[in-house]
């Protein structure tokens, strides 16, 4: 049994160096149709998480209160937002609460400043993204707020901006099972040709009496090898890829892109395409094998 | 005494008939390939089947080894019926019966050795098993001297010679030869056919489809002569043509 096993292994192995060019060819094919894919599932994933999480950041109005205001009028005026139906939340941003932050990110800006030019903010967060405008229009009424000096909510363009992350987002989706599908054909189709160009020696194995599982077994661990190391390659390209897509939207300081959480890890990627590739690459070339192994 | 070695404890002899065909037809659509042939073949016979291309030569060996099946009738191997067997058992019958091809189906980037260690190997040989059997069975068909030459690197004869020692290598109690001169010169296909009547002395029954009128008229053997499927000699001691009826004009 361990002889059978071990012998199995070592065909499998030889079979893959004495077929060099083959294996490079399959192995090629699979890295560069896993590389396609898992950088679609990442960009499909990046996308999905970007609209998922924006909607959130723009049912947020930001109220910037008159410098001059007392501070009993800031809580004033925020009890009064965080009365109005249509408000979910209202979270206050003191001026001090400000300079701290912009301290820790701007340290030499406030060193050069003697004294804190900042504003109370509340962050009024909507309970629906359509009732944004109505109100902005209400905290922007003078009779109604007149502590509030400025009002700033997501404008037109980045609504549209948000709808089109939404349509991007469904053809991603649809992009991503078409290329699956691809995948699986090219992948299919690349074992298929390494098994027909080993038809003779299939052929011979059948004739002197090899059992269908003793032909196949190397064949398919041979399919197993490809398919996993296809796979670590087209990972391997996908993160080195996808790294280097997150550093320049980073250095762009997207307000879209910038700082949706990454919860789609290389780990998670990486262990994602190894899955497929060994699917694809074992039962891919179990069935390609199986036309030429018949008793 | 190596080929006492390498043929000891085979099976060979353990049914009454080594071959034995009853009312077999073979179609393909439209086509006949073999008719109501009935014949039987003694262990440790040498037989040559002859005929025009087209007779049924291959497709009786191809019965034989389980790679066609009969449309009716019975064909025994050894007394196993091939027809009713399960097709997990077809690489069992496989090993039992050694076949030799006119394009000798040998693995190109293997060597001699390993040509035939595989055919072992792939049949669930031990390691050492096979390394006992390699060498005795290249020594039986005089290619001992050359275990690591690659097919491209020996001559036709020598190459069949390999072929004939991967088919020896299991030990099978019935070789079949379909065409196994075909490629080779006179001459060497004098020394192949020696090689395989001598197999048939050490007790394995010898079938060989042959269009190879010299070797057969040498050998005056027992010979099957097929005509667009249909059996149309029997001849005990025979030659490639029709004697019996020279004869008699």
């Amino acid at each position: 049994m361990f002889s059978s096993a071990a012998f199995i292994l070592h065909e499998a192995w030889l079979n893959m160096r004495r077929h060099f060019w083959m294996t490079l060819a399959a192995l090629t094919t699979i890295t560069v149709a896993l590389t396609v894919l898992g950088a679609s599932v990442w960009t499909a994933w990046r996308v999905h998480e970007v609209a998922a999480q924006e909607p959130q950041k723009f049912n947020t109005i930001d109220v910037f209160l008159h410098p001059a205001g007392t501070r009993q009028a800031t809580l004033q005026t925020e009890a009064a937002i965080q009365k109005m139906p249509q408000v979910k939340q209202v979270r206050l941003v003191t001026k001090e609460q400000a300079w701290a932050m912009l301290t820790r990110r701007e340290p030499s800006l406030t060193h050069a400043l003697s004294v804190n030019p900042l504003m109370d903010r509340l962050e009024v967060q909507a309970k629906q993204s359509g009732q944004i405008a109505q109100i902005s229009g209400m905290l922007r009424s003078k009779t109604l707020f007149p502590d509030v000096m400025q009002v700033n909510d997501a404008n037109y363009e980045v609504r549209v901006l948000l709808g089109f992350a939404h349509v991007v987002r469904t053809i991603g989706i649809f992009l991503t099972l078409s290329l699956f599908a691809a995948t699986l054909f090219i992948v299919f189709n690349t074992i298929r040709l390494t098994v027909y160009s080993r038809r003779r020696e299939i052929r011979i194995m059948n004739l002197v009496g090899a059992t269908p599982a003793f032909i196949r077994l190397p064949m398919v661990l041979e399919g197993l090898f490809h398919g996993l190391a296809g796979s670590l390659l087209a990972s391997l390209l996908v993160i080195a890829g996808a790294s280097q897509v997150s550093r320049f939207f980073q250095s762009l300081h997207s307000p879209l892109i910038g700082d949706a959480p990454a919860s789609f890890t290389a780990a998670t990627l990486t262990l994602l395409l190894m899955a497929v590739g060994a699917l694809i690459g074992a039962v891919g070339s179990a069935l390609a094998i199986h036309r030429y192994v018949r008793p | 005494m190596t080929q006492t070695l390498l043929y000891s404890g085979k099976k060979a002899g353990v049914s009454a008939s080594a071959v034995e065909l009853s009312k077999v037809s073979v179609r393909y659509a439209e086509q006949n390939a073999l008719q109501q042939v009935s014949l039987c073949i003694s262990p440790g016979e040498f037989v040559f089947i002859v005929g025009p291309s087209g007779a049924g030569k291959s497709t009786l060996l191809k019965l034989l080894y389980r790679a066609e099946k009969a449309t009716e009738g019975k064909v025994l191997v050894n007394g196993t019926d091939v027809g009713t067997m399960k097709p997990r058992e077809t690489p069992l019958l496989r090993r039992h019966v050694g076949m030799i091809f006119q394009d000798f189906s040998l693995l190109p980037d293997r060597t001699v050795y390993e040509n035939v260690a595989f055919a072992l190997r792939v049949t669930g040989a031990s390691r050492r098993e096979t390394h006992r059997r390699v060498p005795l069975a290249l020594e039986m068909v005089g290619m001992a001297h050359r275990p690591d030459a690659f097919p491209h690197q020996i001559s036709g004869g020598e190459q069949q010679r390999v072929a004939i020692a991967r088919a020896l290598a299991a030990q099978p109690s019935l070789l079949l030869a379909d065409e196994p001169t075909g490629n080779l010169d006179p001459d060497t296909s004098l020394g192949i056919l020696e090689l395989l009547h001598f197999i048939n002395s050490q007790g394995a029954t010898v079938l060989i489809a042959t269009h190879d009128v010299a070797i057969v008229d040498r050998q005056e053997r027992r010979v099957l002569e097929f005509q667009a499927g249909k059996l149309v000699r029997d001849e005990a001691c025979g030659r490639y043509g029709n004697t019996s009826a020279a004869e008699e004009e």
